[in-house]
């Protein structure tokens, strides 16, 4: 495999990835773990597809599919920033409703190899998304360091205190995850429309990345410029296992090398709790824990 | 601010309330779901309610054998749940206990040790999620959930290149004979009713129930195992020791998947298939039991007894998944997943929050 | 401006809070509400500022009548509440919260600082985080940050150590009130406020008994009556004849010299020094120091569930240093927090932790009756126990349980005027029977009154205090804890 194609491979999967990890960064920081991102990106895979296909226009097709990204996320806003349900428990349901409806809207289009996005040329498309991924990471960055960012934090710190300081933790939780929905769907009509990664839509396609994506978050320490790095790096491990395998160098059979991102995520999930629990690095502090007005204990 | 009011209640709702509400919420929201997408994906109006309202169904021995590994799955997650561990990762332990009885297959151990050998992999296995969430507080639902799919593409390879049945499929060579459960015989008539339902899963199921019940509310294990779920902090100050507490919540818990599992397995093909579904987390042989009979173990947490019930409910919606073909069987599968929870989530909004909408009260 | 809250009714589950609890605060007032720990002060606050919602009743802000307040509104119109454990982002600085607070970013922050701290003469370090600061420090952050933000009311919750030993902030809210804004104290503490208010509304179990204004300096006695049902105040001068009735040096051959808990050279947190102490079989020991100044730390070090940087932990000569809580527990020490749920889950019934506590159901109503714990039956939720009666429980199963060792954070915390006396009986009978304690706690009259000896902890380690000057002037305590 020619060097300058895997850079194009990695660097295009990896701008994807970055999208995500941006958003889930984003929801994390104000206490929401948004499990429907999973839902989200198969939804937005699914339906780039069918309107691209449908419309035979891909902008169409980008545009529709980061949009519907956002109804995994409505549905654990519903029920886990308005209602105190478990939002790990409803970002699941979430993602496997939505999950079974991307798979009903990808089979009402023909089967066909749909259009890719490509200004000029690929190469170009490539770097360009790439280059808009790492100013996203720079923008979220330096947004985080301004007084909306300090407001972001404290409602992920420590809700009630924010709502005692007058902080509407509601409206921000439903902002920021309303955003990594929007991501989530922009990944998965990204996996669809972008080229080296893109192939035909088929059930079950984006499966797993939501989740591998929640799982590895932590790692980027809920700083965005370290995420653009994790978003890269796990770029290069999604490219790693299929070249291992043509390559030939280690016997890996299709499933193992499927199982790798899994572990790792499982593996740096476990690593980075452990860390944090020696007080190494900070998360923030309500993350997962669902807002409910308690006046007396419990 | 908000125009939501919710506060947690302060009291117990009554068994009547809980069976009403969860039945009711539970039976509306994944038959509903379940038939509104078979007709999105172009089912016909009249098929549908042919399978849907066949009567026949409602006793036969798929059913009932279906309740009875769900309700074995739901009690052993029943455990881990009032530890506090909620385990997502049901697919990938059934599978993993497929695996070791295969195992003992293969190498001619013998029923017993098949057991002992899948109850060690299981308690390993579900140690991961459980005591990362005890001692470094990260969320054992996302972890559990996440080695389902390690668990899956480990079978997968291991019907695949390990031990492997025949060439054109990748599926494992049939289980020996002499790895067996006592089954009801043919000539008996309940046969009709139960189908091939090993009499050691029965009395493990109904002496499951009992020890449960007793054990959880009355018993100081039982209240050591469930300080577990309020807080670490709580259950060491208050002298549980925990790594104890949490190897007999495995234990048991293990105990019983093994028999739920193992019922699948020697019952039914007596093979271990290849799991197509693996990316999306759901297992060919276990359909997405795992997550189901985790929703119903939520249900059930305060009244063992009234898993039963549900298992039987899901056991007759699997009936319908199994009417159906295709990748219908796809959508189906992942629907339930999020249905089954979604019920969940929803009976105990109704039950133990009060919820009012304040558009009256403005300032 | 002028805030009545008028016959305000609150419940938690069927606990009656507030009782048709009403009052008035003018513009340029300084109100105080007295009352003891469970009277409903705390709850009135949090209504008046909009942390919590009352059943019935209603609240008049100049006269515009509002069913219930929210707190965004409440400091748009200028009401601040500053809490008796102020609410502020820890992780992050006092500029930061402060910077929460601003809405109009144009203005520096620094300048905006100096500016007031040098027009009210109070001095506070915003550019500390606010985990590494103590209580005092956070209410005086809080309070300052409330001035910059234009406050017209101030609701201080249970300010007492700042009022006694901060000059410069008595003189700030004397001034502040003059400026024409009306600042509510409440407190339990009579001679903390007496001299500060110009009227003040004395409550009882949810009622609110008398409003007084004239005289208020020469009335501390009626005021106490008021106050307490029984006569006798937590907040009377220390009588020496009290305590020894108890613990005379006579009674001394009852106690054992062994050493059953020794700290050694422990450190427990990086500022500081190690700390030496020690219980003896049967004595009742008191380590005392500033809320947050290292008696969380060495509690949860005592516990097990924090390292000791350095150090040893020793019991009945054995190092427990390493040993996991429950290993503890399983030698015979008890461990009483802070937090009382930290120990008794809420969700539980009350036969379940009793039976988690080896007592059978048919000893539970002997037991509980052993401080008078109010309760419906044994299968009621722990959660229908009021705060009060959740610390009696505890105290109930350290009864009946009777470990070696009772180690305790503000064994008192929660406890009405009753349920303190029930309490430090206990102790003392229990000490008869065997049971040594080691009590950790901030306030130094609860000390006096019930230790054979007392430690004060500070950055200098674990102080011991000669008990018979405390007894003639217990402010050497207080500056030992400050120093």
């Amino acid at each position: 495999m020619a060097f300058e194609t895997l850079i194009l491979q990695i660097l295009s999967m990896g701008s994807i990835l970055i999208f995500g990890i941006l958003g889930e960064i984003l929801s994390e920081r104000s206490g929401v773990v948004n499990l429907g991102i999973e839902g989200s990106i198969a939804l937005g895979a699914a339906s780039a597809y069918a309107a691209t296909i449908y419309f035979d226009n891909c902008l169409i097709g980008l545009f529709l599919g980061t949009l519907s990204g956002v109804l995994p996320a409505f549905l654990l806003i519903l029920l886990s920033v308005y209602l105190p349900l478990n939002m790990i428990v409803v970002g699941i349901t979430s993602s496997s409703i939505f999950s079974a409806v991307s798979i009903v809207i990808g089979n009402l289009v023909p089967r066909l190899p749909q259009k890719r996005l490509i200004l000029s040329s690929e190469e170009f498309t490539i770097y360009l998304i790439f280059m808009i991924s790492l100013m996203s990471s720079a923008l979220l960055y330096i947004v985080m360091r301004q007084r909306i960012g300090l407001i972001i934090r404290s409602v992920g710190e420590d809700p009630y205190t924010a709502y005692s300081m007058g902080i509407n933790i509601w409206r921000i939780r439903t902002l920021s995850t309303i955003t990594s929905g929007f991501l989530g769907g922009l990944v998965g009509s990204l996996m669809i429309l972008m080229p080296m990664v893109s192939v035909i839509w088929r059930e079950g396609l984006t499966s797993g990345w939501g989740y591998i994506l929640v799982a590895i978050t932590p790692a980027s320490l809920w700083n965005p410029l370290i995420g653009a790095l994790l978003g890269i790096f796990m770029g290069m491990i999604s490219f790693l296992s299929i070249a291992i395998q043509t390559s030939g160098l280690i016997p890996l059979s299709t499933d193992l090398a499927s199982l790798l991102p899994y572990l790792l995520a499982v593996f740096l999930y476990v690593l980075i709790r452990g860390l944090f629990l020696r007080k190494l690095i900070a998360a923030p502090r309500a993350l997962a824990k669902e807002f409910v007005l308690e006046e007396r204990y419990e | 601010m908000n125009s939501i009011y919710v506060r947690r209640k302060s009291d117990e709702p009554s068994t009547v309330k809980i069976i009403i509400i969860s039945l009711v919420i539970f039976t509306i929201i994944v038959f509903l779901g379940v038939f509104s997408l078979m007709l999105l994906s172009g089912y016909e109006l009249k098929d549908l309610i042919n399978i849907f309202f066949d009567y026949r169904n409602l006793l036969s021995p798929i059913t009932i054998r279906y309740s009875i590994v769900i309700a074995l799955l739901s009690l052993a997650f029943l455990i881990n749940v009032a530890g506090g561990f909620i385990n997502l990762g049901g697919e990938g332990l059934i599978a993993l206990s497929m695996l070791a009885f295969l195992i003992a297959s293969v190498y001619n151990l013998g029923i017993f040790t098949a057991f002992v050998l899948s109850i060690l992999l299981l308690i390993l296995w579900a140690s991961i999620p459980y005591i990362s969430k005890v001692y470094l507080e990260s969320s054992d639902v996302l972890i559990s959930f996440l080695q389902n799919f390690i668990a899956l593409f480990i079978i997968n390879h291991i019907v695949t290149h390990v031990f492997r049945g025949e060439l054109a499929r990748p599926r494992s060579p049939p289980i020996d004979p002499s790895i067996n459960l006592h089954y009801i015989s043919q000539d008996n008539i309940l046969y009709n009713y139960l189908g091939r339902v090993s009499i050691e899963s029965i009395i493990v199921l109904l002496v499951a129930v009992v020890f449960l019940t007793y054990l959880l509310s009355r018993t100081k294990i039982g209240y050591s195992l469930r300080l577990l779920s309020y807080s670490t902090k709580t259950a060491s100050i208050s002298g549980v020791n925990i790594p104890r507490t949490i190897f007999l919540n495995l234990l048991m818990s293990a105990i019983l998947i093994s028999f739920a599992s193992a019922e699948l397995l020697l019952g039914g093909e007596r093979k271990i298939f290849y799991n197509e579904n693996a990316k999306i987390g759901i297992g060919s042989m276990s359909f997405g039991l795992g997550y189901v009979s985790l929703s119903i173990a939520i249900l059930s947490i305060r009244k063992p007894y009234i898993s039963l019930l549900y298992s039987y409910i899901l056991a007759l919606g699997y009936m319908m998944v199994f009417s159906s073909y295709g990748f219908y069987r796809l959508i189906l599968g992942v629907a339930i997943v999020g249905l089954s929870l979604l019920s969940v989530l929803l009976s105990e909004l109704l039950l133990r929050y009060e919820v009012r909408l304040n558009w009256r009260l403005k300032h | 401006m002028e805030i009545k809250l008028d016959q305000i009714i609150k419940f938690f589950g069927s606990l009656k809070a507030l009782d048709n609890a009403s009052i008035y605060i003018r513009s340029g007032e300084i109100v105080g509400l007295l009352g003891e720990n469970g009277a409903g002060k705390t709850t009135l606050m949090n209504i008046l500022y909009g942390l919590y919602r009352p059943d019935k009743g209603a609240i008049f802000v100049d006269g515009v009548k509002k069913h219930y307040m929210d707190p965004l509104h409440s400091m748009k119109i200028g009401i601040y509440f500053i809490q008796q454990f102020p609410r502020l982002i820890d992780s992050m600085t006092g500029t930061e919260n402060l910077r929460l607070l601003l809405r109009e970013d144009k203005r520096n922050i620094p300048d905006l600082v100096k500016e007031y701290s040098a027009k009210y003469d109070l001095q506070v370090n915003f550019n500390k985080r606010v985990a590494e600061m103590t209580i005092l420090e956070r209410q005086k952050l809080y309070t300052l940050m409330s001035v910059i933000l234009g406050a017209r009311v101030l609701l201080l919750d249970e300010p007492n150590m700042l009022l006694t030993t901060d000059k410069s902030f008595r003189e700030f809210l004397r001034r502040y009130a003059r400026e024409g804004n009306s600042i509510l104290i409440s407190s339990h503490k009579i001679s903390a406020v007496i001299d500060l208010v110009d009227r003040i509304y004395v409550m009882r179990k949810g009622r609110v008994v008398a409003d007084i204004r004239e005289n208020i300096r020469e009335r501390y006695d009626e005021i106490l009556k008021l106050m307490f049902e029984y006569g006798v105040g937590r907040d009377k001068e220390y009588p020496e004849t009290l305590h020894s009735e108890y613990a005379t040096p006579g009674s001394r051959e009852n106690i054992f010299e062994k050493r059953i808990l020794e700290l050694k050279d422990l450190v427990i947190r990086e500022d500081i020094k190690k700390i030496n102490a020690s219980v003896n079989n049967r004595e009742i020991v008191s380590i005392i120091s500033i809320a947050g100044k290292g008696d969380k730390e060495l509690f949860d070090v005592l516990v097990g569930f924090k390292k000791g940087i350095r150090g040893k932990i020793l019991y009945k000569s054995v190092d427990i240093s390493s040993e996991p809580p429950y290993r503890r527990v399983a030698h015979g020490i008890f461990f009483v927090p802070d937090n009382k749920l930290d120990l008794i889950s809420p969700r539980y019934k009350i036969r379940e932790i009793m039976g988690l506590w080896g007592i059978r159901n048919s000893e539970i109503s002997k037991c509980l009756s052993e401080t008078s714990v109010m309760y419906r039956s044994p299968e009621a939720n722990v959660s229908e126990l009021s705060g009060g009666n959740i610390s009696r429980m505890i105290l109930a199963i350290v009864a009946c349980n009777r470990p070696n060792l009772v180690i305790a954070h503000n064994i008192f915390s929660g406890l009405d005027l009753l349920g303190y006396e029930i309490a430090t009986r206990l102790i003392k009978r229990l000490r008869m029977h065997g049971v040594s304690f080691l009590l950790i706690l901030n306030d130094y009259e609860e000390a006096l009154r019930i230790s054979d000896r007392i430690y004060v902890l500070n950055e200098r380690g674990a102080v011991e205090i000669n008990l018979n000057e405390a007894y003639k002037d217990p402010s050497v305590i207080w500056r030992e804890m400050v120093s």
